[in-house]
């Protein structure tokens, strides 16, 4: 007699709560919540039961293009003395480091691949090319921001703790800047991601100490000093007297990762139409409902294949927050499917093209830099 | 002086392979490249091409393997670990080498042999697909169920079923080395159908004075429930077999067999320390009734309550959990995971463990209270 409990999923007690979402108007009966858990539980399964060789060869390949194109970056980088191959390597590079964060890494560290039992392909195991390190991602991305979604308060992923993203957040006069922050934040996106678990504006308000950090900062200088070697130091020193013309082109490969990055990540949760949620609406939450909120919660990307490798598939976000553990080369197949499941319940299904969704996401900062007129 | 300096080369050497790499060994990354180039090509394990397949018997079959030049061979009685891609999914097993080692030293190849396990994943796919020209990975050959080197007065084999093969590798050697020592076997199977090696075994007794054999089938046929007057190990078959004086003897088969062909051998005054044994798979799991255990696996946060507990790789599993894993017995230290806190017991050697902090194999470890492990 073994039984397993997760967290949020089967602790929860069905209670009869209602949700006051941005719109007001999408709330479901309990019985629909119930029909929309079994509905996506069984898409889940299906997909599940059909997972084999033809996804790990799609990983294998995807991880030796990545392979590839690094050691072209860094040879091109290397070995370029006019600026049309420096500026090939470097986009070489970017890319191998996008592929690295995104399609492999980020997917890879949800345990979408666990079920292989390669260790190479383990989330326990896997290492990815940024300052982050597996261990702090894990926890604050896997765990935090993939149970609280959009949650204000518990997901503090939303807004990063620098963006004012809703009303939710009370206005600041150093708010008004936050178009700086959010630039500031986008260029240095790699140590934005590091830093994100020193939880900063908790140490600010006292709920923890240093001291109490002691662990993850140990992980951060140690993940963020092997980025600098590599990156800084081992590349450009062995190009010799070349010394800064290599430093200069991991940098701008490291910054192309971070813009394109953060662009995605941004478009994932703080467009127009994604909604906020408060403490309150999620207490004794059902899978049912989590669902919906993750649903409700996360914006898609329309696109070619080639967007979807780039952005990690972060360009089904919606699919992703549904199914975090399913391998992201199965999105594309479950998209239609889970948009008809919206369609039953009379659910939004907010997708885009990638530059109307990262306009809606500006147009947000923006206008939360400002105070909220009184209604 | 010495040991100080290269255990800094070593530190050295991972910590740069981890920046590098993003992984502590630099073979990890180039894996998949090599793979890609060439099946048999890899920087992490020795692989190996099947050569041949044989049907030995209904459900038995004989693979013949050619491994890389990196293989650095075994001695008579020894297992490999074989690893291989089931539609996706790598599964390792343990399974003793059949053919001699003068196999290997002539033409560089070696067998297993195979009896397919009623709903077995692994036996199963293998007799269903594993044919000539595929390429599995193989581990360097291990186990002390070898001959001793220094060899005196005669040899005593007992063999049930599949347990055969290890004494079959020993007893092709010692035939081709003239057999430099004599040897009694005793050899049971369910019928004379099921006798692998039957007739080879016939073939070397008659060729070989030295070598005496005695097959002894449980019942007529498969098909019929009609005993043989012979039926399983009894104290006769012992006496006949000590007749021959044996210095040590070998004894491979079922756990239940082993434990009565013990006992016999004790009553008939045998000293039980010169017997060898090769276990297959764990023993029987002795459920103590008890007090409920939870199993904190505190990475995933899931935790499993029971007051039965199996094994903590099966207890993951049932909770959901794909942990990394090999042989499923303790050999291979795949499955090694950091217990936090809690005793569990050794289901191989019944010890209980301390209740610190120490690495475990989550396959042969059960809990006995409260357990938090980093998984």
């Amino acid at each position: 007699m073994t039984t397993a409990t997760q967290p949020n999923v089967e602790q929860l007690r069905p209670e009869n709560i209602s949700f006051n979402t941005a719109q007001g108007n999408q709330r479901l009966t309990q019985e629909q919540f119930a029909s929309l858990q079994k509905d996506f539980d069984d898409l889940r399964a299906e997909i599940v039961a059909d997972l084999g060789q033809s996804d790990v060869d799609y990983m294998k390949n995807i991880i030796r293009v990545q392979r590839y194109l690094e050691i072209a970056g860094r040879t091109l980088i290397h070995f370029s003395f006019t600026p049309v191959p420096f500026m090939l390597g470097v986009a070489a590079l970017s890319v191998s480091k996008i592929m690295d964060n995104m399609e492999i890494g980020h997917n890879v560290m949800h345990g979408q691949f666990d079920w292989t039992n390669d260790p190479k392909l383990h989330s326990r195991n896997f290492e990815w090319d940024t300052a982050c390190d597996a261990g702090s991602w894990k926890r604050t991305h896997n765990y935090e921001h993939h149970t609280f979604t959009n949650i204000i308060g518990k997901d503090r992923d939303y807004g990063y703790a620098v963006l004012r993203l809703s009303d939710d957040t009370p206005w600041h006069p150093l708010r008004s800047l936050q178009m700086v922050y959010f630039a500031a934040l986008s260029i240095f996106f790699q140590w934005g991601v590091a830093l994100h678990e020193l939880e900063s504006e908790r140490l600010r308000d006292g709920t923890f100490d240093l001291e109490e950090k002691k662990p993850y900062l140990k992980g951060l200088f140690r993940k963020g000093a092997k980025q600098i070697f590599k990156d800084y130091i081992f590349f450009p020193a062995l190009a010799g007297p070349f010394f800064w013309k290599v430093m200069l082109g991991n940098a701008l490969a490291n910054l192309g990762r971070n813009l394109w990055a953060s662009a995605i990540i941004f478009c994932g949760h703080f467009t127009e139409q994604a909604q906020a949620f408060t403490e309150e609406q999620c207490e004794n939450e059902t899978k049912g409902e989590w669902y919906y909120r993750q649903l409700l919660g996360s914006s898609n990307l329309e696109g070619g294949k080639l967007l979807h490798i780039m952005s990690g598939h972060l360009s089904y976000q919606i699919e992703h927050h549904l199914f975090p553990d399913i391998p992201a080369n199965r999105y594309e197949e479950m998209g239609p499917k889970v948009q008809a499941i919206c369609e039953k319940y009379g659910l939004p299904y907010n997708t885009g093209p990638f530059w109307k969704q990262y306009g809606t996401v500006l147009q947000r900062v923006w206008k939360y830099s400002f105070p909220t007129k009184a209604k | 002086m010495h040991s100080t300096t290269s255990k800094f080369l070593k530190q050295a050497r991972t910590w740069i392979n981890s920046s590098l790499f993003n992984t502590n060994r630099a073979g990890e990354y180039f894996e998949y490249l090599l793979e890609g180039v060439d099946p048999m090509w890899s920087a992490l394990e020795c692989k190996a091409k099947v050569v041949g397949v044989k049907q030995e018997t209904a459900d038995t079959k004989t693979w013949t393997l050619q491994p890389t030049d990196d293989w650095q061979g075994f001695r008579a009685g020894q297992h490999i670990h074989i690893t291989l891609s089931i539609n996706g999914v790598l599964s390792t097993r343990t399974f003793t080498i059949s053919s001699s080692p003068y196999q290997w030293r002539t033409d560089g190849t070696l067998s297993i042999t195979v009896k397919k396990v009623p709903n077995g994943k692994v036996t199963g796919w293998m007799h269903e697909h594993l044919g000539t020209n595929d390429v599995i990975s193989i581990s360097q050959a291990a186990g002390d169920f070898v001959l001793e080197q220094e060899m005196d007065g005669s040899v005593g084999y007992i063999a049930a079923g599949s347990g055969i093969t290890p004494i079959m590798s020993q007893l092709r050697w010692l035939s081709a080395n003239q057999m430099p020592v004599p040897a009694k076997l005793l050899y049971f199977a369910n019928t004379r159908q099921d006798f692998i090696f039957g007739s080879e075994i016939l073939a070397l007794t008659q060729t070989n004075q030295r070598l005496s054999s005695h097959l002894i089938a449980s019942y007529d046929d498969s098909e019929s429930q009609h005993k043989l007057p012979q039926a399983p190990i009894c104290a006769e078959h012992i006496a006949a077999l000590l007749e021959s004086q044996p210095r040590s003897i070998y004894l491979c088969g079922p756990h239940p067999f082993r434990e009565i062909a013990k006992s016999l051998l004790q009553e008939a005054g045998f000293d039980l320390s010169r017997v060898h044994e090769e276990a297959f798979g764990l023993p029987p799991l002795k459920v103590e009734a008890g007090a409920p255990v939870t199993v904190r696996f505190t990475d995933s946060a899931t935790e499993a309550t029971t007051d039965q507990p199996a094994t903590l790789l099966d207890m993951a599993e049932n909770a959901g959990l794909s942990p990394t894993a090999g042989c499923r017995m303790g050999i291979c230290y795949t499955c090694k995971c950091k217990k936090k806190s809690g005793q569990v017991r050794n289901v191989v050697t019944g010890e209980l463990s301390g209740n610190a902090e120490e690495d475990i194999r989550i396959c042969i470890s059960t809990p006995v209270s409260n357990v938090d492990i980093e998984l």
